[in-house]
């Protein structure tokens, strides 16, 4: 390595000990050893591409981490030019409020916890909604990042009031009434709730979006350009993607969206699709082109309509926005599951390695994922 | 510097010192192109160093230090994939070496005193700046120096 560097004799220095065969006969032998095997390098030419090749990927990778930070983001966006106007009713379950949290701008900023629902059925259809996609997000109260935790939507948890059942399964119970549209607002409530019950951790801002409203903001944004490492048929509608990239508008967006039976690792994977395709709509809405276009962005919130639901807690969109611009400058962290042994005790639901979620949930409510991350890296999912 | 530059200066010198650290040069191809990810996707970190090759080689050093049981056998299974085309050339040079004794003794040794080893004698620095490549003290890059020069020379009575 050091061809033209100035060697630096070691002859007399190094081991001396009874018996064997001179000290620094050993060291030459080394020496012609290590200059006998440069024979052995490779060739760097083809690995620097290969470098170059993963470092991309690498770097995509981390992209579809900061993607569901992204959508975060996005909620953001979106909330900003609906200042001073309410958004969805105001929470109704006052009991599990949050204390408001510390925006205060000379104290020293408190952690934050999100809640970000991806909500399916809607458009009128009677069978009521459901939470396909739990997005908990963690803002620590240095700024320095964002945690995401993706909690399976088959997941066997006690449902405030209802019962034992699939996470899933919170949101309809709490915006099923019959006769009556589903309440949204109620559904994100109850999820809440639920997830409060299992983790321990409060949440600061819940935000909830419906695949109609994922539908016409598609649309509203002139179609999405989203890749998929393998091919996906619709189980709804026959449709097939082709692995690769390939521009969807929004009816295509929602039917890739709802497809898990399908695939390989079912609704993991298709976590992973929700991922792509968040980053992909990051991408078009925050495209320096047309970035700061407040036409677009009128359109979107329009588009959007009853299909977001933000419960701020006391926050206003605008020191959310502010938070989240801050945040969003770093890399988000992914934390990934394994799924407890056992789950499948109770037919199609999930359970978590009870150690790890405990460690898990309890470092959340300290602030204290960085150290988590550190003594978990296999956890990371970047 | 742009990491170019970087890549094109010392990627090769980076293969050959990782060649005398892992003994093998598909293990070493794993180890520089896992550090040289790294190093890419950190460029700005690295040229903030005081000396972003010494810093370099620190990173590539404390990689093959940390390649804990289970993420060497990841690696292995990554290489099984029929991924990247790197084709490493194989010189007629290596049957022979292959054969080659202190090779066989060195990669017996731990690992923290093979890479002392290698420091010293391949990339002729001094302890001062071994013991900063390996993060310890100037004693303890001494000692294990020396209780590597012990291990070899023993060897050598037996051979």
């Amino acid at each position: 390595m050091s061809d033209d560097d100035i060697k630096v004799s070691g002859d007399q220095r190094g081991a001396t000990g009874p018996g064997g065969p001179d000290p620094a006969l050993i060291e030459d032998e080394l020496r012609a050893a290590f200059v006998r095997h440069e024979s052995l390098t490779p060739d760097p030419v083809p690995l620097r591409a290969a470098i170059d090749r993963r470092a991309v990927r690498r770097r995509r990778l981390r992209r579809t981490a900061t993607v569901a930070g992204a959508a975060l983001a996005l909620t953001g966006v979106l909330a900003l030019p609906m200042l001073g106007r309410t958004v969805g009713p105001p929470p109704s379950v006052p009991e599990v409020a949050a204390p408001p949290p510390a925006l205060d701008q000379t104290g020293p900023a408190e952690p934050l916890n999100f809640l970000v629902l991806g909500v399916d059925g809607g458009g009128g259809q009677s069978n009521g909604h459901r939470a396909d996609t739990v997005l908990v997000v963690h803002v620590p109260a240095d700024r320095s990042r964002l945690y995401l935790v993706s909690l399976p939507r088959d997941l066997g948890v006690e449902v405030p009031g209802h019962g034992f059942g699939k996470l899933s399964a919170a949101f309809y119970l709490g915006s099923h009434r019959p006769g009556h549209r589903p309440d949204l607002a109620a559904g994100a409530a109850l999820t809440e709730r639920t997830v409060t019950a299992l983790t321990g951790v409060r949440f600061d801002a819940t935000a909830t979006l419906t695949y109609t409203g994922l539908r016409e903001v598609t649309d509203a944004v002139g179609g999405v350009k989203v890749c998929l490492p393998q091919q996906v048929r619709s189980y709804h509608t026959t449709r097939v993607f082709p692995a690769g990239c390939q521009k969807l508008d929004g009816a295509g967006a929602q039917d890739l969206l709802r497809q898990r039976y399908a695939l390989a690792q079912g609704a993991h994977e298709r976590d992973r699709n929700g991922q792509r395709f968040a980053e992909a709509l990051l991408h078009e809405i925050t495209d320096p082109a047309s970035a700061v276009n407040p036409v677009r962005v009128a359109e979107i919130v329009r588009a959007l309509g009853r299909n977001l639901v933000l419960d701020l807690d006391g926050m206003t969109p605008a020191e959310l926005f502010t938070t989240l611009r801050a945040v969003a400058a770093a890399d988000a962290v992914g934390i990934g599951w394994t799924l407890h042994p056992d789950s499948g005790r109770r037919s199609g639901m999930e359970s978590l390695d009870p150690m790890l979620s405990r460690s898990l949930f309890d470092a959340f409510r300290r602030d204290a994922l960085a150290d988590w991350v550190v003594r978990h890296p296999d956890r990371v999912t970047r | 510097m742009t990491y170019e530059e970087f890549a094109d200066s010392r990627l090769t010198a980076l293969l050959r010192y990782a060649v005398m650290l892992t003994g093998d040069p598909h293990l070493a191809q794993d180890l520089v192109q896992e550090t040289m990810v790294r190093v890419q996707l950190n460029w700005r970190r690295v040229t903030r160093a005081d000396a972003p090759e010494r810093y370099v080689r620190r990173m590539l050093t404390n990689q093959y230090l940390d390649w804990q049981r289970g993420s060497w056998v990841r690696r292995v299974l990554l290489r099984a994939e029929p991924d990247e085309a790197v084709v490493v050339r194989v010189d007629h040079a290596e049957t022979t070496v292959e054969r080659d004794q202190v090779w066989t003794w060195l990669a017996r040794l731990p690992r923290r005193q093979r890479a002392a080893l290698v420091l010293r004698y391949y990339e002729d620095l001094p302890d001062a700046e071994i013991a900063e490549v390996l993060g310890c003290a100037v004693g303890t890059v001494r000692s294990a120096i020396s209780r590597a020069l012990a291990t070899l020379r023993a060897e050598f009575v037996e051979a």
